[in-house]
C-alpha cells in the first residue's frame, strides 16, 4: 500500500511544474482578455476550449508515462501490477484536480462576464434553458471529470502500445491510422454513399447524449466505458513490458 | 537460510540463447563477484533477478518468495545498473528522497557523508552528470537504502582511480558495519579480487565456476621456467593455458601443487584475473 501511494505521489511530483505552467498560461490569457475588455468597452470577456485543452494536456502527460515513470518504478522495485494500479489512480487524481481547477476558472469567467462559453455548456445549454446555473456547473464537473480521465487513460494506452512496438510496427500503426483517416471518407463516399460516416456521426451524437434530450450522462457513461477499455489495453501491454536496452 | 535462488533459468533474445539452464545461489551476508566476458549473460541474469526481464523458463526466489512481479521481494533488493532508469530531469536530491519513499528508509546522515566524500552536487539533474558522477549517485543510493541484497553492475564505471579507491574502502566499511549480500559485476577483476568471498563465473550463458574465492584460487597454480622444461612438466596435467615470452613459458595448471616444485621452477598462486582469463578464453 505504501508503495502504491508512493507511485501516485511520484507521478504528481513529476507533473507539478507542467501543471503550474499550464494553468499559469490559461490564467494569463484570461487576465489579458479581461484587461482588453476593460480597455475596449463593449467587448465581451470569454474563455473557450479550456476543457479540451485540459484533456489534451492530460493525454500528453500520460503519453510519456512508459518512457519516464515506468523505468523509474522498475529501478525502485515496483511490480508492473502496482505500476498499473498507480497509473490509473494517479489519472483519477489528475482528472479530479484538473477538472475542479478548470471549472473554477470557467466559474471565474462567469463572474467577470455573464457570457459563459465552456464547451460543456455550449453542447448541453438546451438542457439548462440556456442559463448557466448550479446544475450546469455540477453536471459539467462530472462530464469533465469523465472526459479528462478517458483522455488520460488513452494516453496511458498509447504510451504502453508505443513502448512495446518496435520501430517497424510503430510506422505501420501510424501509417495505418493516417491512411484510415485519409481514405475512409473518400471510400465511404464512393462506395457506401456516405453511410459509414453518417452512422459514425449518429453513434457519436448518441454517445454524447445529444439524441436523448441533451443528456450529458450518456457521454459520461461513454467516456468511462472507453476509459475502462483503454485501461485494460494498457494493462495488456504493460504486464510483459521489460526494460529496454 | 535467506538467499536469492536462481533455479534452472534460461533466457534468449530473438532465438539467441543468452542464459542456458542457469542455477546459482546468492546467500545472505556475503560479497559475490559475478564475472564473465562481454555477452556472457551477467547483466541479463541481474535484470532477471530484478524483475526487469522475464525468464523463458525456470524460477527465481528471493528469501523463498517469487522474484517476478512481487513488490515485497523486490523491495529487498537494489540494483545499480549501468543503464540509468532515473528520469533525466530529476535532481539527485530527489533521487535520494524518492528512494527513501520506495524503499521505506534511507540513511540520510551516511548519504551526506558520502556526498561530501565524493564531492557530488545533489542539486544537479541526472542528465547533467558525467559518467563518473552518474555512477557515484547510484552507488550512494545503493549504500544508503536498507536492503539485504545489493547488486552493483559495473559500479566504478567512469570513476577515476581516487574515487574507485574511496568506493572500495566505503563498501568494506559499510559491509563490516552492516553485513549484507553484495553482488559485484565488473570487468576490473584485479581491483575487486580482494573484496570477494565467493565467485560466480559465467561463460557462454552457463555457470563455469561457482565457488569461494579461496577455493577457486587454490584450485591451481602457475609455473614459469624454460620452455622445454615446462613442456615436459605439464605432460599429463590439466592445463588451463600457457604464456610464452622468449625462451620462458608460464603454464596455468589446475590441481594440487606437487611438493618441491619451487626448486625447479618459479611457482606462484593463480590470480583471479589470470584464472578468469584462462577459464573464459575461447
Amino acid at each position: 500500500m505504501k508503495k502504491l501511494k508512493s507511485t501516485i505521489l511520484l507521478q504528481i511530483f513529476q507533473s507539478r511544474w507542467s501543471i503550474l505552467v499550464y494553468y499559469g498560461v490559461i490564467l494569463l490569457v484570461f487576465a489579458l482578455n479581461t484587461c482588453s475588455a476593460w480597455f475596449f468597452e463593449g467587448r465581451e470577456v470569454s474563455i473557450n476550449g479550456t476543457e479540451f485543452s485540459t484533456a489534451v494536456f492530460l493525454f500528453i502527460t500520460a503519453a510519456i508515462f512508459m518512457k519516464i515513470q515506468f523505468p523509474f518504478f522498475l529501478q525502485n522495485g515496483i511490480s508492473r501490477r502496482t505500476t498499473f494500479v498507480g497509473s490509473i489512480l494517479a489519472g483519477g487524481v489528475f482528472a479530479v484536480g484538473m477538472t475542479l481547477f478548470t471549472q473554477l476558472i470557467a466559474l471565474l469567467a462567469h463572474l467577470v462576464s455573464s457570457n459563459i462559453s465552456t464547451t460543456f455548456f455550449a453542447i448541453y445549454s438546451e438542457r439548462y434553458g440556456y442559463h448557466y446555473n448550479p446544475p450546469a456547473f455540477f453536471e459539467g464537473l462530472v462530464w469533465n471529470f469523465a472526459m479528462n480521465l478517458m483522455f488520460y487513460l488513452i494516453g496511458l494506452f498509447f504510451s504502453a502500445l508505443m513502448y512495446r512496438l518496435n520501430r517497424i510496427l510503430k510506422t505501420v500503426v501510424f501509417a495505418g491510422l493516417g491512411a484510415l483517416a485519409l481514405f475512409l471518407p473518400a471510400l465511404d463516399v464512393s462506395l457506401g454513399n456516405g453511410q459509414i460516416i453518417q452512422s459514425l456521426g449518429r453513434a457519436f451524437l448518441f454517445c454524447m447524449g445529444l439524441l436523448e434530450n441533451c443528456n450529458p450522462f450518456y457521454a459520461v457513461a461513454t467516456f468511462l466505458i472507453l476509459g475502462a477499455l483503454f485501461a485494460a489495453g494498457e494493462y495488456l501491454f504493460l504486464r510483459r513490458a521489460t526494460v529496454k536496452k | 537460510m535467506n538467499a536469492i535462488e536462481v533455479c534452472k533459468v534460461s533466457k534468449s533474445f530473438g532465438g539467441t540463447p543468452v542464459l542456458q539452464d542457469i542455477s546459482v545461489r546468492f546467500e545472505e551476508g556475503k560479497i559475490y563477484g559475478l564475472l564473465g566476458r562481454n555477452g556472457a549473460g551477467k547483466s541479463t541474469l541481474l535484470n532477471l533477478i530484478n524483475n526487469r526481464l522475464f525468464p523463458d523458463s525456470g524460477q527465481i526466489l528471493i528469501d523463498g518468495q517469487r522474484a517476478a512481479e512481487n513488490d515485497a521481494a523486490q523491495g529487498k533488493i537494489y540494483f545499480m545498473s549501468e543503464k540509468t532508469l532515473y528520469p533525466r530531469d530529476m535532481k539527485i536530491k530527489h533521487v535520494f528522497r524518492w528512494s527513501k519513499d520506495f524503499y521505506g528508509g534511507f540513511d540520510d546522515a551516511y548519504a551526506q557523508h558520502l556526498i561530501q566524500a565524493f564531492g557530488l552536487d545533489v542539486n544537479k539533474k541526472v542528465s547533467q552528470l558525467s559518467t563518473g558522477y552518474s555512477s557515484i549517485y547510484k552507488l550512494i543510493t545503493a549504500l544508503c537504502v536498507p536492503v539485504p541484497y545489493v547488486f552493483l553492475d559495473e559500479p566504478v564505471l567512469g570513476l577515476d582511480a581516487t574515487h574507485r579507491d574511496l568506493f572500495y574502502k566505503l563498501l568494506m566499511e559499510t559491509y563490516v558495519e552492516r553485513p549484507r549480500t553484495i553482488i559485484l559485476s565488473t570487468h576490473l577483476i584485479e581491483e575487486i579480487a580482494n573484496l570477494l568471498e565467493h565467485v560466480v563465473i559465467l561463460n557462454h550463458g552457463m555457470v563455469c565456476r561457482d565457488q569461494t574465492c579461496e577455493e577457486l584460487l587454490q584450485s591451481g597454480y602457475m609455473v614459469t621456467g624454460k620452455a622445454s622444461e615446462i613442456d615436459a612438466f605439464i605432460q599429463g596435467k590439466e592445463v588451463l593455458g600457457m604464456d610464452a615470452i622468449g625462451g620462458l613459458k608460464t603454464a596455468y595448471l589446475l590441481g594440487e601443487r606437487p611438493q618441491g616444485l619451487e626448486d625447479a621452477f618459479e611457482v606462484a598462486p593463480l590470480t583471479l584475473q589470470k584464472l578468469f582469463v584462462k577459464l573464459t578464453s575461447e
